[in-house]
């Protein structure tokens, strides 16, 4: 199950459910469809979910998207989900 | 000594290989810990990490999150990877 | 070279920018450069009451390294090319 380098890791998730967590309190999970080196990466029917502090109460807003492209340089974490 | 390619020819390439395996833990900037087995490691600081758990600033502060499968961190996200 | 790729088979429809400032422009996608740097044309301000500054702008150039994300449509993309072009970036990457 071990590969040399940690970017396969990704290519084994290609067409599977991933989830990305982003800088910024942000999160994503979809169907990786493409990346790069760079952690650039387009996910199909995609969730983000951003969690924020309102008046001290912790906050998450959802939104869906059915395709998106995803910069690489707020990418800090990819895995596969388990009901995050 | 850093390639195009991302192999690293330095006696931090030792380190790095020598630890393959090895529980590790691994700090983001963002103050996130992970502390798991690691699977891989590049030249970019890219980790791959096996049985990973996720806390804040320390792992005396409570464990956040456990990943049970393969967690892929980006190498710019990284401060640190030290032998747990 | 995989995403400058993928963005030129984009060019002349109409995407959705997220900035990383939350600013949301949807335009025609006119052109992209290796740093993916975007031109939009004919563009409108999801978000326009909260940055109204832009409501006179039609075209705009848009900095790579300030996007967050860019929304698609499903039928703009061909999903097995992609993979599959994803599949040998990974391969050419290391060495």
């Amino acid at each position: 199950m071990s590969s040399d380098s940690p970017l396969d890791l990704l290519k084994l998730n290609l067409d599977e459910k991933v989830y990305v967590k982003l800088r910024g309190a942000r999160e994503l999970t979809g169907t990786l469809q493409a990346f790069d080196s760079h952690c650039n990466i387009v996910l199909s029917d995609a969730v983000e979910t951003i969690y924020e502090l309102v008046e001290n109460e912790l906050k998450s807003t959802k939104r869906e998207a059915e395709m998106i492209f995803v910069r690489g340089d707020t990418v800090t974490l990819v895995t596969t989900p388990s009901d995050q | 000594m850093s390639t195009g390619n991302g192999t690293v020819t330095t006696a931090s390439s030792e380190f790095l290989s020598n630890i393959i395996g090895k529980p590790v833990v691994v700090k983001l900037h963002s103050g996130m810990l992970y502390q798991g087995t690691l699977e891989s490691i590049d030249g970019f600081m890219n980790v791959a990490l096996n049985q990973a758990t996720e806390h804040y600033e320390s792992e005396k502060n409570g464990l956040l999150y456990r990943y049970d499968g393969d967690v892929f961190v980006r190498g710019t996200q990284v401060l640190y990877i030290s032998e747990a | 070279m995989l995403f400058f790729s993928f963005f030129k088979t984009l060019v002349d429809q109409e995407v959705t920018v997220e900035l990383k400032n939350d600013i949301e422009l949807k335009g025609t996608l006119k052109s992209v450069d290796q740093f993916l740097n975007l031109k939009l044309d004919n563009i409108s301000c999801s978000n326009e009451s909260r940055y109204p500054h832009l409501s006179s702008v039609r075209n705009i150039f848009i900095r790579g390294s300030t996007v967050r994300y860019v929304y698609l449509d499903k039928n703009m993309v061909d999903i097995n090319l992609l993979q599959d072009a994803a599949r040998r970036e990974a391969m050419s990457a290391k060495k």
